[in-house]
């Protein structure tokens, strides 16, 4: 009977799958959904017969399973992964049912698998995985699951489910790093040391120790609420790193990291610029701790990384070098707006916001990034803005120091292509998650890309 | 002329985008040429708030606001009902919209004492109520239709003496029952509201500007805005709501 149900659940996602794909679309979670309705417990049963690393956090994941699908390309393992974005427990089970044949058997044996922070519950229930990776707690989607430490009670759910798994968590983060207090499981850490920056701490995502309510102090800090935290009053801490950045030198397109493990320090290269991709490296490099891979040749995988897609990716359309950097949450978005301001030069800069429900619905965290940073020290000449909250962002740039009469709305994806193709000099744009898959469609295609699920 | 901002408890409560409240306050007042100081008084500080004009708080978690009320306790209430009774304006949202109430009640019927400032009651319930949403203002606080977002496990419920801030077009607002949103005592004003609400609905961030300027300086003329940005974001809500403008 559960071979029959396993039969007709894979079947019919099968089924659903080619039959989208015959309409040109790239959708997964329809046919999940329907092959969970028909045995509910299929995710379970064919996670048994495969060995998972889980990511999950509010920023990092995708950029953290990229290096870890690199790391196994590299060393010739098969494996598979959700790529694409659909990482809610329907379009898990849709790779399942790929990597498996008609009666449940794997191909490949290993998974890389981002998970949504709001499905850790169910997905680590089903597949008691061998690690799960946490990057960082931030605010993100609030509308969905209400308040970070509410997302942050999921993951915890979804750990006392599977008291084997090993948890690899960012120390700097007091709220990723607590997950590893009181569980059973075994807990490597990893953190920054070697950098600090002068800027206060912009800790409002947690600002106060969740043991005893006092307010956290540091002794050291790299961005928003990651540093080398302590909580004055009762004496909670940041867990010492299993794996740590000891030094960093930023290179061009990327950084040398001097690494600190229980064997001693190593350099690695770094083939990604920026503070949070140290922090993706060395969330990878745990995991792959965790899952017992080959160190050296794992730290070799992460020299000539590239960006994911959407992440931070650049093409041409016609005559116009574009770069699209996604922005999702307030402190994901300061980072590309750092980024932003600190470009010299004349460039369009184009910002894109939905209100979908992988979007959040709730788009005010857009308040909360400090979009004023781009107007300190120039005017644009043209800002271009597109989606369904595009007045939203219109309001929200005049409010930071735009000159509302420059800023053009693009009444559709048409005329934003346009305005791409004659801008006569870089343009650089920061769309929410369902705004970026459809422009990057839109420029990709232009530009003799593939689309975004092949 | 010049205005000072206090902003209370900006560490704790600062969920939602809502201290956006503050930045489009402070725009306002510097399109017009008139000064804006804003001053954050975290937790645990003691200053008076005797020299300030107006006072923001904003939203937060749950767990945030267990730690406020050890805070409110050492001497923050009175200070804080004193400036009220005194007819300062108050913008408060959400979880800061609770606290001038009496009280909150957990979904597990634990009983937490707030400020008792505002004459209203809040209720923990399971199922929250989430999504954009739309009131009338009541005709003392100008009347105009507010767009906003509303994120709330909290049913608020009014006393008897205490007026609504306006009445429910689109959405929950206090309680998903009744009608009511928000609240409004003498130059308090309580609501659900973020979006942050004050950057689109500009003639409400107005109205509370010219209450805090004529309490310091009598009559006042504020000079009009040009306020098409502002007017198209609106739009654009109310026709995704179905509202007439």
């Amino acid at each position: 009977m559960k071979k029959l149900r396993i039969f007709l659940a894979c079947l019919l996602c099968r089924l659903a799958r080619w039959g989208i794909r015959l309409l040109g679309r790239g959708g997964t979670a329809m046919p999940g959904t329907l092959a969970l309705k028909v045995y509910p417990g299929l995710l379970s049963e064919l996670g048994k017969r495969v060995e998972s690393v889980v990511l999950t956090g509010t920023n990092g994941k995708t950029t953290t399973a990229g290096m870890l699908r690199r790391m196994l390309s590299e060393q010739g393992i098969a494996y598979f992964s959700n790529r694409s974005g659909a990482n809610l427990t329907n379009g898990i089970a849709v790779e399942f049912i790929e990597n498996a044949d008609l009666l449940g058997r794997p191909r490949a044996k290993l998974a890389v698998i981002e998970c949504d922070e709001g499905n850790v519950p169910a997905v680590m229930r089903a597949l008691k995985p061998r690690a799960l990776v946490v990057t960082n707690l931030f605010r993100d989607q609030l509308d969905r699951y209400g308040e970070v430490t509410h997302t942050r009670e999921y993951i915890a759910k979804g750990i006392a489910s599977s008291p084997e798994t090993v948890l690899c968590l960012n120390a700097d983060c007091s709220l990723t790093a607590s997950l590893g207090v009181d569980v059973p499981n075994p807990v490597l850490y990893f953190g920054v040391d070697g950098v600090s920056t002068d800027e206060t701490p912009n800790v409002s995502d947690a600002p106060r120790c969740l043991r005893c309510g006092e307010r956290y102090a540091y002794r050291r800090h790299t961005f928003a609420h990651l540093g080398d935290w302590y909580c004055p009053n009762c004496g909670s801490r940041r867990p010492e790193p299993t794996l740590r950045c000891e030094a960093l030198e930023a290179r061009s397109g990327g950084s040398r990291i001097t690494l600190r493990s229980p064997e001693g320090e190593r350099e690695l290269e770094l083939g990604l610029p920026a503070l949070y991709n140290v922090y993706n490296a060395l969330a990878a490099l745990t995991a792959a701790r965790a899952m017992g891979w080959e160190t050296e040749r794992c730290c070799r995988s992460l020299r000539d990384f590239n960006a994911m897609f959407g992440r931070m990716e650049s093409m041409q359309v016609g005559d116009t070098p574009v770069q699209i950097v996604l922005v999702k949450n307030p402190a994901g978005c300061d980072r590309a707006l750092e980024y932003l301001a600190s470009l010299e030069g004349d460039y369009l800069p184009i910002f894109c916001l939905n209100d979908n429900a992988p979007d959040g619905t709730d788009v005010s965290w857009i308040w909360d990034a400090d979009y004023e940073g781009l107007f300190r020290k120039r005017q644009y000449p043209a800002i271009g803005v597109w989606g369904i909250r595009s007045q939203d962002m219109r309001l929200r740039l005049k409010y930071a120091g735009a000159d509302d009469s420059v800023i053009r709305v693009y009444s559709s994806l048409d005329e934003l292509a346009q305005a791409v193709m004659n801008a006569g000099k870089p343009v650089y744009v920061l769309p929410n998650y369902t705004s970026m898959l459809t422009v990057r469609d839109k420029l990709s295609a232009l530009a003799g890309g593939g689309k975004f699920w092949e | 002329m010049e205005l000072k901002i206090c902003h209370l408890y900006p560490d704790v409560l600062n969920l939602y985008g809502d201290r956006g409240n503050i930045a489009c306050m402070r725009q306002r007042l510097a399109w017009r040429g008139i000064d804006c100081t804003v001053t954050e008084l975290p937790l645990g500080v003691k200053d008076e708030l005797c020299d300030y004009d107006l006072f923001f708080i904003g939203g937060g978690q749950d767990f945030e606001q267990t730690v406020l009320l050890s805070d409110l306790s050492g001497g923050r209430r009175d200070n804080i009902r004193s400036a009220a009774e005194d007819g300062l304006p108050f913008l408060a949202i959400c979880g800061g919209y609770q606290l001038l109430g009496a009280g909150y009640r957990t979904a597990d019927g634990v009983w937490c004492e707030y400020t008792g400032i505002l004459d209203l009651t809040t209720e923990g319930s399971r199922q929250r109520m989430i999504g954009n949403y739309a009131f009338r203002l009541g005709p003392e606080s100008g009347g105009g239709v507010v767009i906003g977002f509303e994120n709330h496990g909290g049913r608020t419920s009014l006393g008897p003496g205490l007026s609504p801030l306006g009445t429910v077009l689109r959405g929950y607002g206090n309680n998903g029952t009744d009608g009511t949103e928000g609240a409004r005592y003498k130059n308090v004003f309580g609501t659900y509201s973020h979006g942050p609400v004050l950057p689109k609905n500009p003639a409400f961030c107005d109205t509370l500007l010219r209450l805090a300027l004529e309490r310091k300086y009598g009559s006042v003329c504020l000079e009009p805005l040009d306020d098409s940005a502002e007017e198209a974001a609106r739009k654009s809500m109310l026709t995704r709501l179905h509202i007439e403008g």
